[in-house]
């Protein structure tokens, strides 16, 4: 995931593929599901959304199989199966299911209603600065759709502030671009 | 007949020392027995019983008294044994009491010398004769000339088997005998002998012809490449033009255990020099080895070459050919001298020289003569093998030979500094060169070139560079044997390599030989306090022993002892001691295993040595068994001490060893006997450890609660929740963990219920429960702590800290770090889930750098501690995104 953040996707799709390969290979289930996250995140930000969805479908196949995320999961990974599938899919798949109670499933309780300015303030607070930094960055692009740039500059300076901290290329132009929309 | 354990020289029964060189002689101990591979000559005259049912009895001895005669010369002239003659059959051994290196092929020369005098006979003599080698268990006191019995075993009767459907005057022997001698012998393979109480036809070849043996030439064969000798064979080519320069004579002796690569040095050196333009002489002869044993018979080969004699010319013609010989080399004044004198040497003449002196000067004076035509090269091989003789004549060569270039080259085992602990000492003109083993990547290179790739297996190549151990002749007859089974697992031992080795050990001193059969029983690596247990020799004896065997390359010092006091030593070569421990017979061998228990347990701290322990009473357990002495008491010993061995291998993290010690030990162990569920539970959690499943793990639960163990019951049961989370299957989880929760529940604190209430923890935090998770984990920290259980106080941190982040309190990652110090500290395989953890936190919080790093020392942890299942899912997560 850090590679695919970083723009190498050729290299994130190699490590995913080994690692799904190590996963299956070691036929225990809480291996395979977190490489298949990882799968399904690197192809849909390869652009890829034909490989990521059977990722996402095999990942959400087995309802019994919970706990799927110990904490309910990366924003990331919840965001982009909300994508693939669809938030109600997800939400009976993985969260109903478990039952959990951290600030995550929190978190992803908030994605699935779209609220993406309460997901953030959740993230904050549980100091999941990887999942604010993506949070923000989807709000700010809502936001400018929504007209409210001012407002999507905020989020956009803090969510930049720590992607161009970490190197993360894809996020930084996926940002700059925005920035420049609003201005 | 006793051999010389010096020199190999075959004396008679009533000698105290050697004829040959005056070591004393030791008779073997009645009753002492020794597993020997050895080869049975089985003949027996065609249809006597009948003849003889109507002849009178002295007739019948009339008859077969010439007929033992013959056959009992026949086979001692190639170093056999007349074990017993019965009626008209005969049974002799090859390689008992003594082995030669080569006594399968001694055996098929016999066989050969009285078929071809029974077809010389023209039908009045018919015989079936048949020839195998196997191993046999020999009484060495025996004395087969007074009607006791030397061998018994499989081996002996398949050959009587063979003998019966071998062709009448024609020869049978088995698969082992081929094997050993097809380079020596033309063979036809003929139909497989269906043999009574065989479950398989046994493949059987008839022998033709043998190929000269004496021969004075290099060896023909296809030579592997020369590896590993180039320093040694750049000395040998500067000595050769020294000579050449000074007209000055060189010795050179080439010293180094069978093997080692002395006669392909020898041959590259010819190679060098026959591609030279310059043209050099180049003679060669070899000592024969005992019971062939002529006097001078090398430097006889030497001169027969040179003078154009071959072994079936006339005596005329012989000397007529010497003759020639000599005027062409020797000043004429001198040519009835130096001819008369080298007579003799080529079988001529039987005139006994009155002064030595003046024959190794006329022989020297001939040679000369040869040098100064051509520069000349005179090869002396195996000289550990000649007699005194020959060697005085070849340092006197060196010492007095002038004005000629000649290069005297010798080759030898270590022995014949045993004999001649001065050899080539005190003069400017001679010098020895010891071969010592190749290194690995050397011994790779020889056994690529037999194999004719260059790549194997990692695991093949090691091990064939294990068994050659740097010998390239082992590494070449190991590749051979690979390459013909395709596989090295329990790979036997080449004949020809078993057969160098057994004959070496058979030309020890009883004392060096049962130092060696006892510490093969120590180990590759021994010390002289336990050999000193099992051979009962005094130290000043022992250290003697040792020196002389280091000497003659069987042992290595080590630099530094395991044992303070001890010298610590090791076998140069793991298959010398296969061989050594194979000689002795089972009982005695189990006998020594339970006596080395004995010398471990003085040096005090059992738990150190519990494996070794094991091993030896395990071992003599077996060996009892296979001899049909099982003993209720030694089994208990065994069990025991598997056990032990099993729970240091836990201490130490060691999962695989320790699944192997407990699984023996609870095969050893009574169905209702005490302590069994708490092997049983021993062996279910090293498996699941391990990796190898956890079926187990329920079994154990319930026989530790039927035995009154309610906490460790929990703790299989916790254990069975962990294996069920990685199947994945949540209910099981819950399931186990509430009634291992409600087993520990009513129980006073104790490490079985801190370690639960911990695993507990862990599954709620897991499950995304860390409200459940963080009291449950403080509870089994405050009890780890009230018990003083780090490894426990390290799995509870681990647990709170992740379910505080989870709950959105980052302080959980400084729990963390707290569990990952203290582990570290203690050496815990829980810090491989910790680092792990932390590494997915740092990801979710955005240090990404540090969740890298982190999750490339949880995989370092993890392979270190063989945590397979934490091994997997970190490498597949690599940084994860999720916690274990």
């Amino acid at each position: 995931m850090i590679r695919s953040a970083r723009s190498e996707h050729e290299g994130a799709r190699e490590d995913a593929a080994r690692a799904l390969a190590t996963a299956r290979s070691a036929g225990d289930p809480q291996t395979l599901y977190p490489a298949l996250a990882i799968s399904t995140v690197v192809a849909a930000a390869a652009g890829d959304n034909e490989r990521a969805k059977p990722f996402a479908l095999e990942l959400l196949a087995d309802e019994a199989r919970s706990p799927d995320f110990p904490y309910g999961g990366p924003g990331e990974v919840v965001a982009v199966l909300i994508d693939l599938v669809g938030p109600e899919y997800v939400r009976r798949r993985i969260l109903m299911s478990a039952r959990l109670s951290t600030p995550w499933a929190e978190g992803a309780g908030a994605l699935f209603d779209g609220d993406l300015e309460r997901a953030a303030e959740i993230y904050e607070r549980a100091g999941a600065a990887t999942d604010v930094a993506f949070v923000r960055l989807r709000l700010a692009r809502l936001l400018i759709e929504e007209g409210r740039r001012a407002e999507a500059d905020v989020h956009l300076q803090q969510a930049l502030a720590f992607y161009r901290s970490v190197g993360a290329l894809r996020y930084i132009r996926d940002g700059e671009e925005l920035l420049a929309a609003t201005g | 007949m006793i051999v010389c354990p010096s020199c190999g020289q075959e004396n008679p029964d009533i000698a105290r020392f050697c004829f040959a060189c005056a070591t004393p002689l030791e008779a073997a101990e009645a009753g002492v027995e020794e597993r020997k591979v050895v080869t049975v000559l089985f003949a027996d005259l065609v249809g006597f019983t009948s003849r003889a049912e109507t002849m009178d009895p002295e007739d019948v001895r009339g008859l077969l008294a010439p007929y033992h005669q013959r056959l009992r010369s026949e086979l001692e002239r190639f170093g056999g044994t007349v074990e017993k003659f019965i009626g008209d059959a005969v049974v002799a051994l090859f390689g008992a009491p003594v082995a030669h290196e080569d006594d399968p092929e001694r055996a098929v020369r016999a066989a050969l010398a009285i078929r071809d005098w029974a077809r010389e006979e023209e039908g009045r003599l018919e015989l079936r004769i048949a020839v195998n080698t196997g191993e046999a268990l020999i009484a060495l006191g025996a004395r087969p000339d007074a009607g006791e019995g030397m061998a018994s075993g499989d081996v002996v009767n398949t050959t009587a088997r063979l003998q019966s459907a071998a062709p009448i005057n024609g020869i049978l022997v088995g698969e082992a005998t081929w094997r050993s001698t097809r380079d020596v012998i033309d063979y036809e393979e003929r139909d497989a002998v269906t043999a009574k109480g065989k479950a398989e036809p046994v493949r059987v070849w008839e022998p033709l012809h043998a190929h000269a043996r004496l021969g004075m030439d290099l060896e023909e064969r296809a030579l592997t490449p020369l590896v590993g000798r180039e320093r040694e064979l750049g000395s040998l080519l500067d000595a050769f033009d020294r000579v050449c320069r000074e007209g000055e004579p060189q010795l050179v002796t080439l010293v180094g255990v069978p093997g080692i690569g002395k006669s392909r040095l020898v041959a590259e050196l010819f190679r060098r020099l026959d591609e030279s333009t310059e043209l050099a002489w180049w003679r060669q002869g070899r000592a024969l080895p005992y019971g062939t044993r002529v006097s001078f018979w090398a430097l006889g080969e030497m001169v027969k070459a040179q003078a154009g004699i071959h072994e079936n010319d006339s005596a005329e013609d012989a000397r007529a050919n010497l003759r020639a010989s000599v005027e062409q080399t020797v000043d004429e004044h001198e040519r009835d001298w130096v001819l008369k004198h080298l007579e003799p040497l080529v079988g001529l003449g039987d005139e006994v020289a009155v002064n030595r002196e003046e024959a190794f000067t006329a022989w020297r004076r001939y040679l000369e003569g040869l040098a100064e035509q051509h520069p000349l090269v005179l090869v002396f091989e195996d000289l550990h093998w000649a007699d005194d003789g020959l060697l005085d004549f070849v340092d006197h060569l060196a010492e007095w030979a002038t004005g000629a270039p000649l290069l005297v080259l010798g080759t030898a085992r270590p022995e014949l500094l045993d004999r001649r602990p001065g050899w080539g000492g005190g003069k400017l003109n001679a010098a020895t060169l010891a071969l010592s083993p190749l290194a690995d990547t050397e011994a790779a290179l020889v056994i690529a070139a037999v194999l004719d790739r260059a790549v194997l297996p990692a695991e093949t190549q090691q091990e064939l560079l294990e068994r050659a151990g740097g010998n390239p002749l082992y590494a070449e007859q190991f590749a051979r044997l690979f390459l013909e089974r395709d596989s090295v697992e329990e790979m036997p031992l080449p004949e020809n390599v078993q057969g160098i080795i057994a004959a070496r050990l058979d030309a020890l001193s009883p004392d060096e030989k049962r130092l060696l059969q006892d510490a093969a029983v120590l180990g590759k690596v021994f010390w002289s306090g336990g050999a000193a247990v099992l051979t009962g020799l005094e130290d000043d004896e022992l250290g003697g022993v040792i020196h002389s065997l280091e000497r003659k390359g069987f042992v290595r010092r080590e630099r530094r002892s395991a044992v303070a006091g001890d010298t610590e030593l090791a076998f140069r070569h793991v298959i010398v001691r296969e061989v050594a421990y194979g000689q002795v017979p089972r009982n005695a061998r189990a006998d020594k295993h339970i006596a080395a228990v004995g010398w471990l347990e003085s040096l005090g701290r059992p738990d150190d040595h519990a494996e070794l322990i094991a091993h030896h009473y395990s071992t003599a357990l077996e060996l009892r068994g296979a001899a049909g002495r099982p003993s209720m008491e030694l089994t208990e010993r065994a069990r025991n001490a598997l056990r032990r061995a099993a729970d240091r291998a836990m201490v130490l993290n060691a999962y695989s060893s320790a699944v192997d010690y407990y699984r023996a030990a609870l095969e050893l162990w009574p169905s209702a006997s005490a302590d069994r569920e708490l092997v049983l539970f021993g062996l279910a959690r090293a498996e699941f450890l391990d990796g190898q499943g956890d079926e187990r793990l329920t079994e154990a639960a319930s026989a530790l609660l039927a035995a009154g163990r309610p906490d460790l019951s929990g703790e299989a049961l916790a254990l069975a929740a962990e294996a069920a989370w990685h199947r994945g299957q949540s209910n099981e989880v819950r399931s186990h963990l509430d009634r291992a929760l409600e087993l520990v529940e009513p129980l006073r604190p104790s490490r079985s219920k801190a370690w639960i209430l911990s695993q507990a923890s862990r599954y709620a935090m897991l499950a995304g429960r860390p409200a459940e998770a963080i009291p449950l984990g403080r509870a089994a920290l405050e009890m780890a702590t009230l018990l003083d259980l780090p490894d426990v106080r390290v799995h509870a941190l681990n647990n709170i800290g992740v379910s505080r982040v989870y709950r959105g309190e980052l302080e959980g990652l400084a729990d963390l770090e707290a569990g990952i110090a203290l582990g570290s500290e203690i050496n815990s395989p829980e810090v491989a889930r910790s680092v792990h953890n932390l590494s997915t936190l740092k990801f979710l919080t955005g240090d990404l750098e540090r969740a890298i790093e982190l999750v490339q020392q949880a995989i370092g942890w993890a392979a270190r501690f063989g945590n397979v299942p934490l091994l997997r899912f970190a490498r597949a997560q690599r940084p994860g995104s999720c916690t274990g």
